[in-house]
């Protein structure tokens, strides 16, 4: 038999196109009129620029730059953003962010009060929905995330509902969670309970430009892990925003 | 000068046994050479001669070692070079597949990875690893293939590509069972089959499967049949160059996990049992 080297070359049309593994990560932020600085709506965080709103909307584009900027955490984040005060908003359903710009959090000023609890268990909605998206679909993905800030107390009672069922997701080990408060009128125990595997941290001043950095870091590593591996997140850069009480 | 009735058995041709071909690679992921780390998947495949007590038979094994894993490499490799022997002296008690082979072939590689963990001062858990694994009879085309954890294995028969065993994995994309986990007995697969003519076997990890396998679908790529044709229609050498060089430049490409592949191929030939019943039919 004559060899003919050209028959023994695989190509790229020979292969399947699986989609890539996606890490779904839901962002649940405070945006009540606290989030202004202004002292009227509790106890001011900072009185200089930028505002804690502004601050957080330039972390949330730093996020967005450095998650694309990585070449395979581009591919693999997946994101939502869910924005509170007394009414929940879905500012932004889960999609992939690769070549997107982040949408803008806007303070409510309309409606009063830190319904953290709503929006926790819209955010737990949102990410059952994407995984069953992402189940008939055949996508992978790995261990969803799940980043609550807040900068003050709730105003009502559903926190009491929503923390048991962000408990029970995160002892079953179907979710990580990462409370973070923002400033002293925060309820630190209300936060804790969210997350018995993660206590909450706090937010150093307005440090949410490094919180986004270490968060994307901590995005990538986990796009980038094997089965078996255990993901570790990136303590010296935590320490950089974070102060656990 | 007289007619003589010839008997079937002096009629009855010797028939060529299958010649088996075989090949395996393993190739670094991309995170696993930007860390520093060495390739943690192994590949082994071994032919067994005849003699005057035992069949001549081989077989492909395959194993990922796990990420989280510091002597995962250890535990992949221990696992496929110990498997085919573990087989081929204990034919009898696996090749009929069942409850006691499963038994057999976990408490057996189970020992020896106790033995390695303790000889390394490494928790057992510190060797997982996923296994998958191929043995052909080659006088009567028996076979037993296993698999515990992802990856898959391909059969091929008359021609055409199957998936026989498809990734075991959990809800997450970092979650598989292991030789070392507290269900691997219960979550080791075991098929058994005997050919009726040309067979062939693929294993491939979790890092090939991304190029080779449809997650959806289940559906297999074009690329599994041209890779059997290789080994049917080439010298072993020359196709086992051509799986690794694809591997490395094309398949590697596509995924940052570790990549490894292992393939057996029988041509021409048959297998005793058929030989058997040619002459019978004759």
């Amino acid at each position: 038999m004559r060899y003919q080297k050209a028959d023994l070359v695989l190509r790229q049309q020979d292969l399947i196109e699986n989609p890539s593994t996606r890490v779904p990560v839901c962002l649940v932020l405070d945006c009540s009129p606290s989030m202004s600085g202004d002292l009227r709506y509790g106890s001011a965080i900072e009185q200089v620029n930028p505002r804690p709103i502004d601050a957080l909307n330039n972390g949330l584009a730093e996020f967005y730059k450095e998650i694309n900027a990585d070449e395979v955490a581009r591919y693999a984040a997946d994101v939502a953003i869910v924005a509170f005060s007394g009414s929940v908003e879905v500012v932004q359903d889960f999609q992939a962010i690769r070549d997107q710009t982040p949408p803008r959090v806007e303070l409510e000023m309309a409606h009063g009060g830190t319904s953290l609890g709503t929006a926790v268990s819209r955010a737990l909605d949102l990410l059952e929905l994407r995984k069953k998206d992402f189940k008939s679909a055949g996508v992978d993905y790995w261990q969803p995330w799940l980043v609550i800030m807040t900068d003050g107390r709730p105003t009502d009672e559903t926190h009491v509902e929503a923390a048991r069922k962000s408990s029970e997701l995160a002892n079953d080990r179907k979710l990580t969670i990462l409370p973070i408060g923002v400033g002293d009128g925060v309820d630190m125990d209300i936060l804790a309970s969210f997350s018995p595997k993660r206590p909450p941290v706090r937010l150093q001043g307005l440090k949410f430009r490094e919180l986004f950095q270490w968060l994307s870091r901590s995005i990538s590593s986990m796009s980038q892990s094997m089965p078996g591996e255990k993901i570790q997140t990136d303590t010296s850069l935590l320490e950089k925003w974070a102060s656990i009480d | 000068m007289g007619l003589y009735r010839l008997t079937e058995t002096s009629m009855t041709p010797k028939l060529a046994k299958p010649t088996i071909r075989l090949g395996a690679s393993a190739v670094t992921g991309r995170s696993h050479i930007s860390s520093g780390k060495g390739c943690e998947d192994a590949v082994a495949f071994r032919r067994f001669r005849r003699n005057a007590a035992m069949p001549s038979a081989a077989y492909i094994a395959l194993a990922d070692g796990a990420g989280s894993a510091p002597e995962g490499f250890a535990g992949a490799n221990l696992l496929v070079g110990l498997i085919g022997r573990m087989i081929h002296d204990n034919r009898k008690i696996v090749l009929d597949g069942g409850e006691e082979a499963r038994r057999f072939l976990h408490s057996g590689l189970h020992e020896a990875l106790v033995s390695e963990a303790s000889r390394l001062r490494h928790p057992l858990r510190d060797l997982a690893s996923t296994l998958l694994f191929v043995y052909l009879d080659r006088d009567d085309g028996r076979y037993i293939a296993g698999h515990i954890g992802d990856g898959v294995i391909v059969i091929r028969e008359n021609d055409s590509c199957a998936v026989l065993s498809p990734p075991d994995k959990g809800e997450f994309a970092n979650e598989t069972v292991f030789f070392t986990s507290s269900s691997a007995s219960v979550r080791l697969r075991l098929y058994t089959g005997i050919a009726t003519s040309n067979i062939g076997f693929m294993l491939m990890s979790d890092g090939t499967a991304d190029s080779l396998y449809g997650k959806r679908s289940g559906e297999l790529a074009a690329a599994c049949g041209q890779v059997f044709l290789w080994f049917e229609n080439y010298p072993e050498k020359m196709a086992s160059e051509a799986l690794a060089n694809s591997l490395n430049s094309l398949i590697a490409k596509n995924t940052h996990d570790d990549c490894s592949i292992a393939i057996m191929q029988t041509i021409g030939g048959k297998f005793d049992r058929l030989a058997s019943e040619h002459q019978e039919a004759v």
